[in-house]
């Protein structure tokens, strides 16, 4: 039994390996690879082995990191009055960065691990389908092992060493496990809502909007991240200040996850019990939590082997009227990039990483800073928003490279190239500012300075992203900064985004500069250097040779 | 434009990846209403070849020309060229529908005509129920017809097709075969790759056979059996003498019998 589950494991490690590569390069078969030496191949694959590997293992560090200043900063505070809470508030914003981290981490390789054909190579081999679904289940942990493992051990070692208590460490074992099984269901569920939700072709314009919604959810885990990060601080205070008198947030706490974890290991490391309710409340949760990551595992397993017998790919959809809508070419390329990227989780991420940004924005916002916002502040928003968004031309070209040993053949001219795409980062700029415009018209924390900066920034977004299309589209540059390489070769890229970022940030160190000098030049000096930059980035674009 | 009789010229034409050399030396021609056929074993270079036409891969060195532009006009050149590749590599993600919208749009095509062509193509191969099905989920036959129906939407004068024929069923490979003879009677030219003989004796104005990079043999089915003295012959016995297979094969089968 042992000896065939070993077998299995190995098995599952080839399995492994083709669903990185496919979460690196998805879908990118059509590249032009005959046209690569064999070693550059084989370095391609090194670079995705080192590249996932490295990926784990940053989480992992910052999984253990985490465990240690956690710690630490419970040894401080062990001997004051109000120790119960700060105990539950600290231990428990923990439990919640293992969650968000370890869903982040997976997001994209699960997404991909879940449309996979690989198990059909594995459906030809003489395996059973009890061996398949085993080989997908260990290539499923294996996405997440080195993390799973450091969390698992990390900070119920360390905590049990810093407060002297095995109950507490078992307790806080305990609770990371569920947590793990938790943050597995919940990359799993959005893998699947990604493809149920978004990867579906065709509708109509409102479908297209409720794609662009059910992306934000499905980047969830992202979002999650940014805000346990952001206000680990505000969480611990909110808790503290919520139980200094006994109100019912305490008790609606002790129900919740992940702070009935943290009332778990409070009670299992000290042995005062000062609130029978609040004990009876979190262990009465707890058997719930328990009970849904039974129910968790058992639909996971069912996920497991539904994808072993490929369920859900493989779907005949219901058939329109054979006609199609033609528009014009750079529209064409526009849509066809829109659509590509977003069903690849790959590059949908990309995507939203503006959107999610002026969310985490807002949401400080709305912490009550909205009052002292100045302009520097908000040129560092705007700036932050400019660089993410620049992320975003690389990646439009990488879906170039997409299915190019077809499209290639197709009459686009550079200039149509260039221009839909810069045309496209521009828009997933404006939504970001959209959506900047919407949470902040919603939270009631509408700031007036955001979105003018923003929109005065417009131009120079579009003027850098000429700038990195122009260098991208370049040859022989162009061809040797293909998409499969660009991302495993970091020297690559910036050379790309290096001079994209000098162009966006211009205009910012400028309007800084006359904030500095003379404030009633700021937008004068803004809006001139933003625009001359984009009439300089056209010239240069209409006079590229076709 | 079409009044350029020479659909295609290729002279010296040489592809190399990296130390290799794929295509060495190659010169052929293809003229209008003809359906030109490139024969070779694997390896041979025939899919270079069709590669540097279409555009997706660039020759080291070597003049081509369509319709009297060179290939360096890229543009314009594949505005004159329907493609179809041997490994059909689509965009996965999408439905043949966004595809076919993506590709017309491109191409700049009116849409009355393409849709009624695109009807014509969509009915003709017996697609329409895989019209909104993503092409990652469709099987090799049916991702062959949306590349082939791609190939003739914008009615192009010259067809550059690699292996057409693979995975289509008898019905679609006959009504694809009876699409490139309308095609040549209208005017247009077809060039195409294929490993069965019996297709390109069947179809092929002229055949041309490649082996390691170079032509070893060209002229219509006829002036071939000549060119080997094999009149009788199939095109399969003279693909075997010019491309200096044939010795080795009938060792192999005596090999094989004997074992």
């Amino acid at each position: 039994m042992l000896s065939r589950l070993h077998r299995l494991w190995c098995l599952s490690s080839v399995v492994y390996r083709e669903v990185a590569f496919q979460s690196i390069f998805a879908l990118n078969l059509g590249a032009l690879y005959p046209q690569r030496n064999e070693s550059s191949i084989k370095k391609l694959v090194r670079s995705v082995r080192v590249n996932t590997l490295f990926g784990k293992i940053l989480t992992s560090i910052f999984i253990a990191g985490f465990a240690f200043a956690t710690t630490f900063l419970l040894s401080k505070q062990i001997d004051i009055s109000n120790v119960e809470f700060i105990v539950v508030s600290i231990v428990s914003v923990y439990i919640a960065v293992v969650f968000f981290f370890i869903s982040f981490m997976g997001l994209q390789m699960t997404t991909s691990f879940i449309s996979t054909k690989t198990v059909e190579v594995l459906k030809s081999l003489p395996l059973g389908r009890r061996d398949i679904s085993i080989i997908m289940l260990f290539t499923f942990i294996r996405v997440f092992d080195t993390p799973l493992i450091t969390a698992l051990l990390a900070f119920p070692l360390i905590y049990a060493y810093t407060t002297r208590s095995v109950t507490g460490g078992l307790a806080s074992f305990f609770s990371i496990i569920i947590t793990e099984v938790f943050a597995l269901a919940l990359v799993m569920f959005l893998a699947r809502f990604f493809y149920a939700k978004i990867a579906v072709g065709g509708g109509s314009i409102w479908r297209s909007i409720m794609r662009i919604i059910y992306m934000l959810i499905w980047i969830l885990p992202t979002l999650g991240v940014y805000i346990v990060m952001n206000f680990a601080s505000d969480i611990v205070k909110i808790v503290l200040k919520s139980v200094e008198i006994p109100s019912p947030l305490a008790f609606l706490l002790a129900l919740m996850y992940p702070f009935a974890f943290g009332f778990l290991i409070f009670y299992a490391t000290f042995t005062k019990i000062e609130n029978l309710s609040i004990l009876a409340l979190s262990f009465t949760s707890i058997i719930g939590y328990v009970a849904l990551m039974v129910y968790a595992i058992r639909w996971m397993r069912l996920v497991i082997v539904r994808l072993s017998f490929s369920q859900f790919i493989n779907r005949i959809h219901d058939v329109g009227e054979v006609s199609i809508k033609i528009c014009s070419s750079w529209l064409g390329l526009v849509k066809k990039d829109l659509r590509v990227a977003s069903r690849s989780p790959a590059y949908a991420s990309v995507f939203t990483l503006p959107s999610i940004q002026m969310i985490v924005v807002v949401l400080t916002l709305s912490g009550g800073k909205t009052a002292g916002l100045g302009l520097p502040y908000v040129l560092g928003v705007i700036a932050t928003a400019s660089l993410l968004t620049l992320l975003i031309p690389p990646t439009l070209f990488s879906v170039e490279v997409v299915a190019s040993s077809y499209t290639r053949s197709l009459p686009i001219s550079k200039r149509t190239l260039v221009g839909s795409k810069a045309i496209l980062t521009t828009l997933i700029y404006i939504i970001s500012l959209i959506v900047l415009l919407v949470i902040t018209l919603i939270l009631d924390v509408m700031n007036t300075l955001l979105p003018t900066v923003g929109a005065i920034q417009i131009p120079a977004v579009s003027a850098a992203s000429i700038v990195e299309l122009l260098i991208l589209a370049r040859k022989p540059l162009g061809q040797a900064l293909v998409a499969a390489n660009l991302y495993t070769r970091i020297s690559n890229l910036i050379l790309v985004i290096i001079p994209g970022i000098t162009v966006a940030i211009l205009p910012i160190i400028a309007t800084i500069t006359a904030f500095i000098l003379t404030q009633q030049l700021i937008i004068p000096v803004f809006l001139l250097t933003t625009l001359l930059e984009f009439i300089l980035a056209l010239c240069c674009l209409f006079s590229m040779k076709n | 434009m079409l009044s350029y009789d020479m659909a295609v010229k290729a002279e010296n034409l040489v592809v190399a990846y990296g130390s290799v050399v794929a295509v060495n030396g190659l010169t052929f021609q293809v003229r209008r209403g003809e359906v030109y056929g490139l024969l070779g074993p694997n390896g041979a270079g025939k899919t270079s070849t069709i590669k540097v036409l279409a555009g997706v891969l660039e020759p080291k060195s070597g003049y081509v020309e369509v319709f009297g532009h060179p290939i360096s006009d890229e543009v314009i050149v594949k505005s004159l060229i329907g493609y179809v590749p041997e490994n059909i590599v689509l965009l996965d993600s999408l439905t043949p529908r966004e595809f076919f919208e993506f590709i017309a749009s491109v191409r700049k095509l009116d849409s009355k005509t393409a849709n009624l062509r695109l009807s014509q193509l969509v009915s003709a191969f017996d697609f329409k129920e895989y019209f909104d099905t993503p092409i990652a989920a469709l099987s090799m036959g049916a991702k062959q017809k949306v590349a082939v129906i791609a190939a003739f939407l914008h009615n192009p004068p010259l067809l550059v097709l690699d292996e057409p024929l693979n995975g289509l069923d008898a019905r679609s490979s006959r009504i694809l075969k009876e699409l490139i003879m309308i095609h040549t009677r209208r005017g247009g030219a077809a060039i195409f790759s294929t490993h069965i003989m019996e297709v390109a004796e069947r179809l092929c104005t002229r055949v041309g056979i490649i082996n390691r990079g170079r032509l070893v043999g060209e002229g219509t089915v006829d002036e071939l059996k000549m060119l080997v003295k094999s009149v009788g012959g199939s095109l399969e016995d003279v693909f075997l003498k010019v491309t200096e297979q044939e010795d080795s094969v009938r060792e192999i089968i005596r090999a094989l019998e004997e074992g």
